[in-house]
């Protein structure tokens, strides 16, 4: 059999996109996995088009007010609570005026109060989040559905690209284990615990809203921390950031925050 | 060919010890693990099924887990139906796959270490508490089993104490309830006399105990002597001087 350069070609040509073709067909065809009908979201799920939070501390009056909310997340995540103060995790912490607003610290001529308070810190959940645009893995993302930065423990490379973007400090990195040296001290048996060498943060509770339960912190804080849909005008939380005067975090780095923090009384602005 | 006697042994030779851990296996090369499903919740179920039927789950659990995984933490999907069964579950390997099978050391591992595969799903996720080598106690299974029994024993005597029998009633209702359950028989003795004779003495302790137990219809078999590492008993020379009784778990498993 002879063949000219012509038929060589048009026959290489054709046999490659035959080829080519064909197995891309076959992948989507063959491509394992579940159909979408076979999955579906807990009919008890709480649903939002952006979650969001708004802390009154003027509500937490003693330092275990405070701890409620915090071992109430803490104890739920299997959060560890590390000896050495640089291998520190936390989801949920607390912090003063000067930390958490640093921006209007040196206004020497503001509500002393305020100015001597501590404040509940955890993740803005940020509508522009910096630690989701540099995570290299996609391990944290924002999910669509409402607005809440996940964290992906099983993607999570440990690059700490994350904490390094954050500019709120919400993120934590187990440079220890945290099953070791029995730094979780009450294990809950229905959540997972975290490896060494991955990030981790708070998830407003994910787990708990996709059965209809309120994040752990706003349920432990007696009415400080409100939780609820930002983009809802009628919500309870959009109802307090119009009768209250509230201000959030670093909100000129422009990823907006979704942490509104109360800052006076309504009755007095 | 130069030597070839010694060139045709050495090949010989090389052909039999290169083929001599096929020769050895020889007949027994396909050792077949068998997993167990025998856990309380399982057991108790009228139709034993998981999510899928056995042969897909055998295949293709683990990326049926991925998919889980997935559509949990990244799309927000808890609920999962079955294909072969139209069942619904909870999506979540802690709370839905390991409460079933809560024995993980005969029902994962035994089949991940056959084929040395290492799942990293344990360095976080919560393996279910098991009983050291054997099937896993359910906190449920263990509100119905009767506490371990204390009989207490006078010095240096062997009989058994009067109350014995009305002491091991609800422990011998349970084993014989549950025929698949064993027994554990401890004896310790006090600190005072001869080490030697104490060693004896806890261990006929334990005997009158194990014949009271037979008395009463529980085969030999299901019965375990468990001599305690120490034989002196913890507590007060009147606590010391004492057989435990205790329901150990399910047998073969």
């Amino acid at each position: 059999m002879s063949m000219n350069r012509r038929q060589f070609l048009t026959f290489a040509g054709l046999s490659t996109i035959l080829g080519v073709g064909s197995a891309t067909a076959i992948n989507s065809i063959a491509r394992g996995g579940l159909e979408a009908s076979q999955v579906s979201p807990d009919p008890k799920q709480m649903k939002a088009k952006r979650w969001g939070f708004v802390v009154d501390v003027s509500k937490l009056k003693t330092d275990e007010d405070y701890q409620k909310c915090i071992d109430a997340c803490h104890n739920i995540h299997n959060v560890p609570s590390h000896k050495e103060p640089r291998h520190e995790v936390k989801w949920i912490w607390k912090d003063t005026y000067e930390h958490t607003f640093p921006n209007t610290a040196e206004d020497k001529i503001m509500n002393k109060e305020l100015q001597e308070k501590n404040f509940l810190l955890f993740c803005n959940h940020c509508a522009a989040p910096a630690c989701v645009r540099v995570c290299p893995t996609k391990a944290t993302f924002k999910r669509q559905s409402d607005g809440i930065v996940m964290q992906d423990m099983h993607r999570c490379i440990g690059c700490r690209f994350c904490m390094a973007a954050c500019p709120f400090g919400a993120r934590s990195f187990n440079y220890v284990d945290p099953r070791k040296d029995s730094a979780i001290k009450v294990e809950n048996k229905e959540f997972p615990t975290r490896m060494i060498g991955v990030v981790e943060k708070c998830t407003a509770c994910y787990e708990r809203l996709a059965v209809g339960k309120q994040p752990a912190c706003a349920e432990a804080s007696n009415g400080a921390i409100v939780f609820g849909d930002l983009e809802d005008p009628n919500s309870e939380v959009r109802r307090l950031i119009a009768e209250k005067y509230t201000i959030r975090r670093k909100p000129e780095l422009g990823t907006q925050p979704g942490i509104y923090y109360v800052i006076g009384g309504g009755e007095h602005a | 060919m130069y030597n070839s006697g010694k060139i045709i042994a050495g090949i010989v030779v090389f052909f039999i010890l290169a083929a001599l851990p096929f020769l050895l296996n020889l007949g027994k090369a396909n050792a077949k693990i068998e997993t167990s499903i025998d856990t309380p919740e399982i057991n108790a179920m009228p139709v034993k099924q998981c999510v899928e039927s056995k042969e897909f789950m055998r295949s293709e659990h683990m990326q049926l887990l991925n998919d889980w995984r997935d559509e949990v933490v990244r799309n927000g999907n808890r609920i999962y139906t079955s294909r072969s069964n139209g069942r619904q579950f909870a999506i979540s390997l802690q709370n839905t796959c390991m409460k079933c099978h809560s024995n993980k050391k005969e029902f994962c591992d035994k089949c991940h270490n056959y084929l040395a595969v290492k799942p990293y799903c344990w360095s976080c996720h919560i393996a279910p508490k098991e009983e050291k080598g054997t099937g896993a106690m359910t906190s449920m299974q263990q509100a119905l089993l009767p506490a371990s029994v204390k009989l207490f024993y006078q010095t240096g005597k062997a009989d058994p104490p009067a109350d014995a029998a009305q002491k091991l009633s609800a422990l011998i209702d349970y084993l014989k309830a549950h025929p698949d359950s064993m027994v554990d028989i401890s004896g310790y003795v006090d600190r005072t006399g001869d080490p030697d004779k104490n060693a004896e003495l806890a261990k006929d302790r334990a005997k009158t105990v194990r014949e009271i137990l037979k008395a009463s219809g529980i085969p030999d078999e299901r019965i375990n002597m468990k001599k305690p590492e120490v034989v002196t008993g913890t507590g007060s020379a009147e606590e010391a001087r004492r057989v435990e009784v205790s329901i150990s778990s399910a047998k073969g498993v």
